[in-house]
């Protein structure tokens, strides 16, 4: 590949967001302008080429002729070349990173504003960029050793960004992302990349896919120690349990930007390297398909149950968040489930890594879009709690509109994007035998949790009436057109499907799945295709629109509603929003208890986290442990590996 | 699928949502009617409800002034979702083959969750209390019928409600079938607004619920997609336990089948109005501890299910 090539296909993306810091040369007005117009352009373009990868037949690829690290004269062992390359599953993620990042990017010049804290505009136009671009560079990277290289900056600039604001509360949080998701976590992916690359003898992605599927089976470090350690580290990054507590802190005290970029791309990433290492490395392995399962649909039923429970509009999606992401991970685990275990599934087995991609899509869309719509909120009262929100439809009816179509994807309400997604997990786990129409049972339960939380949430910010006249807020443009866009494609994903089918289709190529997923239709399950969304969509839509208009529009009549005796509506006579689901809480609170257990562990986490920051030392004690810890575990690897008869020698 | 097998999913649709239209008002007059009599009563016309409805259709929509934009939106959406629900789940005639068990649960739940968002989105305490207690009613009912749903699909390796059903067969009787018989049949008690666990219109001394914030046609619409549903959840639970569209073929055999299922619909209405006139309100945490038992049970029926019984 020619040097123009390179820069046209690789280089020319991280331009725009490297020159956004150079801004904070000129003047505010500048600097807000100036930084969301180059990220946007930057999200463009990631946008644009990961639509250009999923369009064009074969993958795009460059390796560096320099910036080799090798480390030793063995002809392959440690000889790790930069390769940069686009093929069809890391194009799907380049574009779920280019709109969340685009739309990001156009919300933040309108959120600039809310920033009030000294030097938190700076701190946020150094790191955010950052972000986008190691993110990037996580996606397109095509060898294991880059992957950990990017991967470990792409943690330290999250890092940066959840502490942007400086308040207690955040630099606590990024403290605890720190301790879960870049100590340990990282440590394990550092050891799960070491086997896969000791198993494998190169660290390209290519041979790696192409070598480990043949050991798996005869060799445990390729089959168990490689990818338990592995997904261990994937695992904290994406919150799964019980590696989930950063999560609900550090999405609800980062600045409302950081947390929509957070859960909109970068969970998506490490849902990114799962599906590789589980779709494309490894073959169908029957233990991991249960292990994945069981963990997401522990996660779904933690994040979603204890989502109900909170009263912080942030915390709150934050749980959802966690809860989401337990439904894509129950899809990937039920496709290898069904590969490995019943192959007569194949199709369900399809349908079910189909499922998980576009939940893993719609998840970026709708949650980014429920982030934003708290961020709104925040900015017009300055405040999170349920309680003491409310009246907000009123003044922003756009943002009202837009919060009530993330709430119905979110709840997987037909005709939204949540529900097809939803509904081909379902169809893939519960016509089966065995573990799986258990996890089904489980995830469409917990769907109507999440429909009454969403229920609190909209009505809680946006349906009920205001306690207290906060005078005329009006959100800013650029929050309601970001806002727009995300809402406009949770719409158009559910009523046509076959848009994102269509490149969920070519990503599935290099899989392991052995029957090919009808590209541009909605599966064929049992002999029968379906696309019943757009036939609801094609009803409801109008005929709502058509009763509105006929029955209720210009010949309503609103009456003053009754307030207890009192004269004008007063917080203290209406239910609190923290208190809406007490009772089923307390009937229910049996399938709480794991979750309190790990809550009250977390607690006890919190004052460690005291603890430690309260030493100065600390500073200089964690790498080291970190470093004494990454020594052991290379150690034990490098023994494993000796024992197995992998090393030459 | 051929453009005839089409256009008669479309007309056998849109015939099945007329009929409910009519006839869902219909059975609710005569179930206040059979509770009237039970309880010593004379009680109102079978034709009572229709009356009702025709007369708040004539007024002009109220609507809670403080009350959320969506507020206003929310009866049209309901009644749109209940037609919507009509016309893809099968009741008088074999509508849709694109109804799965999956699709025919999330419309009907979703007329109710468009509803409690109305309803939370009221400046009326009476009208969020109600709310709250539906959502928790739902979220534990939804526990039951997902149990039902999945062990259903389990057993039979399909989602589709015309190949599971009935899911009780004698030549292969399955524990977990029986099981989900039973818990389906709760769970349609249940979401039709029966008493003991027809709590959202709260206490006694708390009269009111969920349609509170209404009046004139608004209101109208929201009992009326409410009904619609009801008699859609029942056909639905019918269709699932009773061999009915089995029974003869061709123009005959239609007609014999439409007659069935008016009788088997209108019979189910009789019993559940019977037991709504014997029983007193359950308080929230008697409803959701009793919904709790259930869940339980279908979670058995699951496992039963999954490993082939």
């Amino acid at each position: 590949m020619e040097i123009a090539q390179l820069i046209t296909y690789f280089l020319i993306a991280p331009v725009p967001i490297l020159l956004i810091p150079v801004l904070l040369l000129w003047r505010k007005r500048v600097l807000y302008i100036g930084s969301s117009l180059l990220a946007c352009i930057s999200s463009m373009i990631i946008l644009v080429l990961g639509v250009f990868g999923i369009l064009v037949s074969k993958p795009i690829v460059y390796v560096f002729p320099w910036f080799n690290i090798q480390m030793s004269t063995h002809p392959y062992w440690f000889y790790f070349p930069v390769i940069l390359g686009i093929d069809k599953i890391s194009s799907y993620f380049l574009i779920i990173l280019g709109i969340v990042s685009l739309t990001s990017s156009i919300y933040m010049h309108g959120y600039y504003a809310s920033l009030k804290r000294k030097g938190e505009v700076t701190r946020l136009v150094l790191s955010y960029p950052l972000l986008i671009l190691f993110m990037y560079l996580v996606i397109i990277v095509q060898s294991l050793f880059w992957f950990l290289v990017f991967w470990e900056v792409m943690g330290f600039t999250t890092q940066l960004l959840i502490a942007s604001s400086m308040k207690r509360g955040g630099v606590v949080s990024a403290m605890k992302y720190y301790l879960l998701t870049k100590g340990p976590a990282e440590l394990m992916i550092a050891g799960g990349i070491v086997s896969i690359i000791i198993s494998s003898g190169d660290a390209s992605y290519a041979t790696v896919a192409h070598v480990l599927k043949s050991l798996v089976g005869h060799n445990l470090l390729a089959t168990i120690v490689a990818p338990g350690l592995f997904l261990a580290g994937l695992m904290a990054k994406i919150g799964l349990i019980p590696l989930h507590s950063w999560v609900p802190e550090a999405y609800g005290e980062s600045p409302t930007m950081a947390s929509s970029l957070l859960s909109g791309a970068a969970s998506k990433i490490g849902v990114y390297m799962l599906f590789r290492l589980f779709m494309y490395f490894l073959p169908p392995v029957f233990v991991w398909g249960i292990v994945l399962s069981v963990f997401g649909t522990a996660t779904l039923i933690y994040g979603t149950l204890n989502a109900l429970r909170q009263y912080d509009s942030k915390r709150l999606l934050a749980y959802h968040s966690m809860g989401q992401l337990g439904y894509v991970v129950l899809a990937i685990g039920a496709s290898i489930y069904l590969a490995s275990y019943q192959p007569c599934n194949a199709l369900l087995s399809t349908v079910a890594a189909a499922a998980a991609l576009y939940h893993a899509f719609n998840h970026s869309l709708f949650k980014t879009l429920l982030f934003m719509s708290a961020g709104a909120a925040e900015y017009a009262l300055n405040e999170r709690s349920l309680d003491l929100l409310g009246g907000l439809g009123r003044m922003m009816p756009l943002t009202s509109l837009v919060a009530l179509i993330a709430s119905f994807s979110i709840s997987g309400l037909p005709p939204f994007n949540g529900f097809v997604s939803k509904w081909m997990i379902y169809s893939s786990t519960m016509p089966c035998s065995g573990l799986l129409p258990v996890c089904g049972f489980a995830a469409m339960f917990i769907s109507s949790v999440t429909s009454a939380s969403f229920m609190k949430y909209y009505t809680s910010v946006f349906g009920r009436p205001a306690f207290r006249s906060p005078g005329e807020v009006r959100e800013p443009l650029s929050m309601v057109t970001a806002m727009m866009i995300l809402a406009c494609l949770c719409v158009l994903f559910g009523v046509a499907p076959f848009i994102p089918l269509m490149m969920i289709g070519h990503s599935l190529r290099g899989t392991w799945l052995h029957q090919p997923f009808p590209q541009g239709l909605v599966p064929v399950i049992n002999g029968v295709a379906l696309n019943p969304s757009i036939i609801i969509a094609a009803v409801v839509f109008p005929l709502s629109g058509l009763i509105y208009d006929v029955a209720i529009r210009d010949r309503t009549r609103t009456v003053p509603g009754w307030f207890c005796g009192a004269k004008k509506i007063v917080a203290r006579t209406m239910p609190q929003p923290r208190h809406y689901f007490d009772e089923y809480e307390s009937v229910f609170s049996e399938i709480y208890v794991i979750g309190d257990t790990i809550h009250s562990g977390l607690i006890k986490t919190g004052h460690f986290v005291k603890s430690i920051l309260q030493r100065k030392s600390f500073v200089f004690e964690a790498p080291l442990f970190m470093a004494l810890l990454a020594s052991l575990l290379i150690l034990i690897l490098l023994i494993i590996g000796l024992l197995q008869g992998v090393l030459p020698g | 699928m051929t453009l005839q097998t089409t256009l008669y999913m479309c007309v056998a649709g849109l015939i099945n949502a007329l009929a409910l239209l009519v006839y869902a008002p219909l059975l609710d007059g005569i179930g206040r009617k059979i509770k009237a009599r039970i309880q010593r009563r004379k009680g109102p016309s079978v034709m009572q409800t229709i009356y009702d409805l025709r007369k708040l259709y004539g007024i002009r929509a109220i609507v809670d002034g403080l009350a959320g934009n969506y507020a206003r939106y929310a009866p049209a959406l309901s009644m749109a979702l209940a037609v919507m629900a009509a016309l893809m789940i099968p009741s008088f005639l074999p509508s849709s083959t694109y109804c799965d068990l999956i699709i025919a649960a999330y419309l009907l739940i979703a007329v109710t969750v468009a509803q409690t968002y109305a309803s939370l989105s009221m400046s009326i305490p009476y009208s969020v209390i109600g709310g709250c207690r539906e959502a928790s009613i739902m979220m534990a009912s939804e526990l039951c019928f997902a149990g039902a749903i999945a062990s259903i699909a389990a057993a039979y390796g399909t989602l589709y409600v015309w190949r599971a059903s009935p899911i009780i067969r004698l030549e292969s009787l399955k524990p977990s079938m029986i099981i989900a018989a039973g818990v389906l049949s709760i769970v349609a008690y249940v979401e039709s607004m029966n008493l003991p666990f027809e709590i959202s219109e709260a206490e006694p001394e708390l009269a009111g619920g969920t349609m509170i914030g209404y009046g004139g046609r608004s209101l109208a619409l929201v009992m009326h997609s409410a009904m619609i549903r009801k008699a859609l959840f029942i056909s639905f639970v019918l269709d699932l336990l009773f061999p009915w569209r089995a029974l003869g073929a061709g123009l005959p055999g239609i007609a014999l089948r439409i007659i069935v299922f008016t009788v088997l619909l209108t019979g189910a209405y009789v019993v559940m109005s019977m037991l709504n006139a014997v029983y007193g309100r359950y308080t929230p945490g008697q409803a959701l501890r009793t919904l709790k038992r259930v869940g339980i049970a279908s979670i058995a029926a699951v496992i039963l299910a999954s490993i082939g019984y």
